[in-house]
């Protein structure tokens, strides 16, 4: 707290007249997110020159504020904060209660067919592999769905500190897919994560990489959202690229997927109805609509969709021959 | 409820060399942040090359009753800057602000879009943008480990495939950065130093040791401050042909477990949730 103490005169946000004093005061009276303490102060609204600086006196007044609470003078004014009868009571009763993990639910497309496979990578570093501080072990729990919603595979995996797990979630759907054509196809993953012991999640958010003959693209996954309507701009440039989205349904009952193609030079969207059974998923393919495209930057495009129940949509864009990918969260 | 503001944070906007980059605005977005229904606002976007301001363009976007009033905004474009000699990536900055500081805003969260990248005989791709600054994560790390740290879990060269992988390292701040980026299986670390508003690309084909033609595995970095960090896979052949364009993850540091009297609560606030869907569901 030396160098605080030292510099509390200093002018922290000089548009809003706020000193590193009296943030530090405010912070430990009154914790708070980032966010609220900007709100309410007014610091770095402005002209937002001391954005930085406001974050770096945030974070040393939040772990200068932390001990103190539990003794001593500021214990007794963060006693009297502004927080509700509701939430001192929320907090007496957390602090007592026994600690359960998050259950991290994601929900992912998984493609396979021509010549597309897609794995799961997920990796449980310590920070900078130097050994100090890192994730507890992560149990996954990984089922793999086809696109009408039947169970493929179910598998338990351990992520130990210090190891990665590269699994193939193709194969599976692969195997069983008796009518596949060799086209791409659609399957998901529903994938449960948990720490087994608390700590932080360090690097083990997980990612799928999808490689192809000429490539290799990759995201992290997310949970399924309850989103009702969404959409993103894209440039379509026949010949040169495919669109698709994976829309998978992540409830036990049939979700009605809406999507609607819209360009300026179109008199109407163009409006695709698409029903995903429960548990299951869809590969559509977004098309192009047949309008002279706005010269070498593609055909501006609006997409958009409507959906009634909880759901996860990609985005992959490929070469026309399926050979790279890229795939991102829509 | 919340105190509106000014301002959003600035957005950045990676621009990579050999393409051409669309930033869509998505005024849908930009409406369900607007704590007012009539608001005037102005977009300034510069582009930023080897710490200079190169590009500058400014859109008005005024809206009344939530109703976008001065007309569609003309797209932002920004063109291939390899065309133009540059041999250095660049990268835009996106500010959205309230005229006359009227504050405007429910939140502060840059608006998310896509950036859209092409190139005629290249396949196009995405790319999400950065906040420059108060993203949650980085501010949770710096809190708690006092270090910046980010990583990517499935690094995957392979010079019989052709697939190369580069980091892209973009500074858009006014001191220079040093960043090094080490690997699972102790390679000879790479290091960078990226002037201010800058930036680099480190190519991670030089992780491969002598003779190697393949290396699956994984990368952190850490720097002498924050920065914004992408992972760009491409052709080894054809650096400027790139397949994907995707964010780096910070060395997480939120909570793996919860009070159980935390967990009852946020489980019945989802069921009430999902209850209220239902019910609007069978209303409509």
């Amino acid at each position: 707290m030396n160098d605080t103490a030292d510099d509390k005169n200093e002018m922290l946000c000089g548009c809003s007249n706020i000193t590193v004093g009296q943030f530090y005061d405010l912070i430990a009276a009154h914790p708070k997110d980032f966010d609220e303490v900007l709100r309410e102060t007014g610091a770095g609204q402005t002209c937002t020159a001391c954005l930085l600086d406001l974050e770096y006196h945030y974070v040393r007044a939040f772990e200068a504020s932390a001990p103190r609470t539990s003794g001593g003078k500021v214990l007794k004014k963060a006693k009297k904060d502004s927080s509700s009868l509701k939430r001192r009571i929320y907090r007496f009763i957390d602090a007592l209660a026994p600690l359960v993990p998050i259950k991290l639910r994601q929900v992912t497309p998984v493609l396979y067919g021509a010549g597309v496979t897609e794995w799961l990578c997920v990796s449980n570093d310590s920070l900078m592999y130097e050994g100090e501080v890192a994730a507890p072990p992560f149990r996954l729990d990984i089922v793999l769905r086809d696109s009408e919603g039947r169970i493929v595979s179910e598998q338990r995996k351990v992520v130990p500190v210090g190891e990665a797990l590269r699994m193939d979630i193709s194969a599976p759907l692969l195997k069983a897919d008796k009518s596949s054509n060799g086209d791409l196809q659609l399957g998901w993953m529903d994938l449960l994560r948990r720490a087994q012991t608390p700590g932080v999640r360090g690097t083990t958010r997980p990612q799928i990489e999808l490689v192809t003959s000429a490539g290799v693209c990759a995201v992290h996954t997310q949970a399924a959202t309850e989103r009702s309507q969404s959409g993103l701009t894209l440039r379509l440039r026949p010949g040169e690229d495919r669109h698709f989205l994976t829309v998978v349904n992540a409830e036990p009952k049939p979700l009605a997927f809406r999507l609607a193609v819209e360009t300026s030079r179109l008199p109407e969207p163009i409006r695709l109805p698409i029903d995903v059974p429960a548990w299951g998923a869809r590969l559509v393919e977004i098309p192009i609509p047949s309008v002279q495209p706005d010269g070498e930057l593609g055909i501006l495009t609006d997409v958009s969709w409507t959906t009634d129940r909880m759901n996860k949509v990609y985005i992959l864009c490929a070469t026309p021959n399926l050979d790279r990918f890229s795939v991102d969260h829509a | 409820m919340s105190t509106p503001s000014s301002f959003v944070y600035p957005a950045v906007v990676s621009l990579p060399l050999g393409y051409d980059c669309t930033f869509p605005i998505d005024l849908n977005r930009l409406v369900e942040q607007l704590a007012v229904p009539d608001a005037r606002l102005r977009l300034v976007a510069r582009r930023y090359h080897e710490s200079k301001v190169v590009e500058e363009t400014e859109r008005r976007l005024d809206f009344v009753g939530r109703k976008l009033v001065s007309g569609t905004p003309e797209i932002l474009v920004w063109h291939d800057a390899a065309e133009r000699g540059e041999v250095h990536p660049s990268f835009a900055e996106i500010a959205i602000t309230s005229l006359d500081d009227v504050p405007v805003f429910s939140s502060q969260r840059a608006v998310s879009n896509y950036s859209i990248y092409t190139k005629p005989g290249k396949k196009a791709f995405f790319s999400d943008n950065a906040f420059k600054y108060g993203a949650p994560p980085i501010i949770s790390l710096m809190a708690k480990l006092g270090r910046f740290v980010e990583g990517y879990p499935s690094i995957h060269l392979d010079r019989a495939r052709d697939c190369g992988e580069t980091v892209l390292l973009i500074n858009p701040y006014l001191r220079p950065i040093l960043v090094r980026i080490v690997t699972n299986d102790d390679r000879t670390p790479l290091k960078a130093r990226v002037p201010a508003q800058s930036v680099r690309a480190v190519p991670l084909i030089d992780f491969l040791r002598e003779g190697e033609t393949r290396w699956l595995g994984r990368i952190q970095l850490t720097a002498n401050n924050r920065l914004i960090t992408f992972h760009v896979r491409h052709s080894i052949a054809n650096t400027s042909v790139i397949s994907d364009h995707e964010h780096l993850d910070p060395f997480r540091t939120e909570r793996t477990h919860l009070p159980m009297s935390e967990a009852a609560r946020i489980s019945f606030a989802g069921a009430l949730r999902q209850l209220k869907r239902a019910i609007a569901r069978n209303a409509g």
